[in-house]
C-alpha cells in the first residue's frame, strides 16, 4: 500500500501574529515553524500503519520554499521513506490541490493523508478538493483509521455525532486527534533521514487570481470588568444589558 | 450578471439561524445591486420550506440521492453541477458544517471555483466583492479586493452583525423542485451514534468551558448544571480532553473546535494562546478563575476572581431566580 501524507509548515501554536512593518502582510521573522499539528496526527498513523504492515511505504509531500526542509527531513526521521517538495509559494487552497493532484496522478497512491486544516489559513479544504480531483473516497474529519481487508475502518465526526465507516481505497482523509499519538524522532531515525533523498519540482499550476491583498492583526479589545464575587448579580445584570438572545 | 445560489439547512423542517441569517444577507446583496439574482438551493431532504416574504425567489431546488436521502459528501454531484452551470451560477453562498464543507469543497474542484471559509465580512460594489476572512486561527484578518472571479463563500457562524429580528414574522411558503440522484458511494455506515439531548457546540448561543481549576472529572456536575440552566453546550480545554476527562469532541482550541456562540463562559481554565484562538470569536467572555495572573483575565469582558467551586453554583442558582 502507498500512503502519500501532505504536510503544511505553519507558526507553532504559541506564536504571537505581528504585522511586517513595511508592507500589508504578517511578518514571518522570528517566528518558530512546525509541522502542522494535525498533519503530525496524520503522518504518525501513517507511520504506525506501516509499522505494523507489510508492504506499505510512506511518502512525505509539501508544497513551499527550501526553508521548509529541515522540517520535511524530521517527516523522513520519523519513519517516512521519501519525500517531494514542490517548490514555490502557493496562493489558494485550489492551487495547493492542484499540485498535490498533479503528483498523485502520476505516482498513483492507494491512501493520502492530511490534517483536516492547516492551522495558519484554516481553509480545511484540501482534502476534499483533492479528492474530487482524483475521484477518490473522502472522508473528514477522521479520528480513528485502521487497515482492514478490502480497504479502511474509520470513525469520523459528523455534525451529529460520530460514525464508523467502512471505505475502499482509494481514499483521500483529513485527520484529528485521536488518531494517533504525535512521535519525535529516534537518533536511528535521525542518522538514516541525513541519506533518503528530498524529490524537488516545481510548481505546475498558474498562479491565482484569488488572492490575498491585505493581512493585519486581529485585535479584540475585551472590556476586563472585574466583578466581586460577592455581588454576583452585577455579573447578570451585565450580561443581560450585552446580550440579546434569539 | 451575478447569479448566487445560496444552499440553505434545515433542522426539523425549518430553516437554521446560521440559514435564515445567510439569506437576509444575500437578499440584501440581491436588494441593494442591480443585476443580481438570487437562486435558492439545499442539499437536505425538505418537505415544506418557508422563508421571510422579503426573500426574491419563489422556488428552491432540492437535490437528494435515491428520492429521500440527504446528501453525503461520497455522493455524486453531476446533477447539482449540471444543474448549476445550466443556471449560469457564478457564487455559490453556504454555511458551515462538516457536512457542507466536505460537499463544497467537491464542488469547488468541480466547478474550477476557488473556495473561501471563515468569512467574516462581505461587500459586494460595482460588481466586485470584497472579502474579509479570519486567518491565524482568528489571530489574524486576511482581506481580498474586489474580485470578480466564481467562488464558493462559506460563512461561519455570527458572520454577520445581522440578527434574526430581521428575519420578520412574514413568511412565504416556496415551492420545492426535487431533483434526485442515485447513491454511487462505494463506502458504508457500519455504525453511527448521535449525540442526544445535548446542543451542539458549533452552533451554541451560550457556552460553559471548563480546565484543569476543575480538578478532576467528578466535579463536572457542577458545569454540567450551569449549562443545562443556561441552555448552554459544554466545552473543554486541551489538557482535559488529552487527560479524558472530557470527550475530544468538547475540546475548543486551535487545534479543536474553533466556536463564536454570543457568550462564553471559561471556568478554571487559564487562558493558553492555543485556547484563546479557539474562542475569540465570542461575542461576550466571562471568566472565573481565582488567579489575577491567569492570561485569559486580560482577555475577558467580566473577570469573577475566586473559588470556582463557590461562583459556579451561586450563579447557577441566580441564574434560577433571574
Amino acid at each position: 500500500m502507498k500512503i502519500l501524507v501532505c504536510i503544511s509548515i505553519v507558526p507553532d501554536t504559541t506564536s504571537k501574529i505581528t504585522k511586517e512593518d513595511s508592507n500589508n502582510f504578517l511578518t514571518k521573522k522570528d517566528l518558530t515553524f512546525i509541522v502542522g499539528p494535525y498533519d503530525d496526527y496524520a503522518l504518525s498513523r501513517a507511520i504506525e500503519i506501516k509499522e505494523s504492515n507489510e508492504n506499505v511505504e510512506v511518502g512525505v509531500f509539501h508544497v513551499g520554499l527550501e526553508a521548509s526542509e529541515p522540517l520535511i527531513r524530521k517527516c523522513l526521521a520519523l519513519g517516512a521513506d521519501y519525500a517531494f517538495r514542490i517548490n514555490g509559494e502557493p496562493k489558494s487552497s485550489l492551487q495547493i490541490a492542484n499540485e498535490i493532484c498533479h503528483y498523485a496522478k502520476e505516482n498513483k497512491f492507494d491512501l493520502i493523508l492530511m490534517g483536516k486544516e492547516a492551522i495558519d489559513y484554516n481553509s480545511g479544504m484540501i482534502h476534499g478538493l483533492v479528492a474530487a480531483g482524483l475521484n477518490y473516497n473522502h472522508f473528514s474529519p477522521v479520528m480513528k483509521l485502521d487497515v482492514i481487508e478490502e480497504g479502511l475502518e474509520l470513525q469520523i465526526e459528523t455534525d451529529l455525532g460520530k460514525s464508523t465507516i467502512h471505505c475502499k481505497l482509494p481514499a483521500v482523509l483529513g485527520c484529528q486527534e485521536p488518531i494517533a499519538e504525535w512521535k519525535i524522532p529516534s537518533m536511528r531515525g535521525i542518522m538514516s533521514a541525513r541519506t533518503k533523498e528530498i524529490q524537488v519540482f516545481e510548481m505546475k499550476t498558474n498562479q491565482s487570481n484569488f488572492e490575498i491583498s491585505t493581512e493585519s492583526v486581529n485585535e479584540t479589545n475585551r472590556k476586563q470588568i472585574q466583578i466581586p464575587k460577592e455581588n454576583l448579580e452585577l455579573l447578570i445584570q451585565a450580561l443581560k444589558k450585552d446580550i440579546q438572545f434569539n | 450578471m451575478i447569479n448566487i445560489a445560496v444552499f440553505i439547512d434545515f433542522k426539523h423542517d425549518n430553516l437554521t439561524n446560521n440559514s435564515k441569517l445567510l439569506l437576509i444577507f444575500a437578499n440584501k446583496l440581491v436588494e441593494n445591486n442591480a443585476g443580481v439574482q438570487l437562486y435558492l438551493y439545499t442539499v437536505q431532504s425538505a418537505n415544506k420550506c418557508y422563508v421571510s416574504a422579503k426573500v426574491k425567489t419563489d422556488s428552491i431546488t432540492n437535490f437528494t440521492i435515491d428520492n429521500n436521502v440527504h446528501y453525503s459528501s461520497n455522493a455524486s454531484l453531476d446533477h447539482v453541477v449540471s444543474h448549476l452551470k445550466d443556471t449560469k451560477i457564478t457564487h455559490v453562498f453556504c454555511t458551515k458544517s462538516t457536512t457542507n464543507d466536505l460537499i463544497f469543497a467537491k464542488l469547488s474542484m468541480i466547478l474550477n471555483f476557488n473556495i473561501i471559509t471563515n468569512i467574516k465580512s462581505l461587500q459586494l460594489e460595482n460588481g466586485l466583492f470584497h472579502f474579509s476572512k479570519s486567518i491565524f486561527s482568528g489571530k489574524a484578518i486576511a482581506k481580498m479586493n474586489g474580485t470578480n472571479e466564481p467562488c464558493i463563500a462559506i460563512f461561519p457562524k455570527g458572520f454577520t452583525g445581522d440578527d434574526l429580528s430581521e428575519d420578520s414574522l412574514d413568511t412565504k411558503e416556496i415551492k420545492i423542485v426535487h431533483i434526485s440522484s442515485t447513491n454511487t458511494s462505494s463506502s458504508t455506515i457500519l455504525e453511527s451514534s448521535l449525540i442526544q439531548n445535548e446542543i451542539q457546540l458549533s452552533e451554541a448561543e451560550i457556552v460553559v468551558g471548563a480546565g484543569r481549576g476543575l480538578k478532576g472529572p467528578e466535579n463536572w456536575d457542577i458545569i454540567e448544571n450551569f449549562a443545562k440552566k443556561l441552555k448552554a453546550a459544554t466545552a473543554c480545554s486541551k489538557p482535559i480532553s488529552d487527560l479524558n476527562w472530557r470527550p475530544h469532541h468538547e475540546h475548543v482550541g486551535q487545534t479543536g473546535i474553533k466556536i463564536s456562540p454570543k457568550l462564553y463562559i471559561a471556568c478554571g481554565i487559564s487562558g493558553a494562546i492555543q485556547h484563546l484562538a479557539g474562542v475569540n470569536g465570542s461575542g461576550t467572555i466571562v471568566v472565573i478563575n481565582n488567579d489575577i495572573e491567569a492570561p485569559f483575565t486580560k482577555h475577558a469582558d467580566y473577570i469573577v476572581l475566586g473559588d470556582l467551586f463557590e461562583i459556579v453554583p451561586e450563579l447557577t442558582k441566580l441564574f434560577d431566580e433571574a
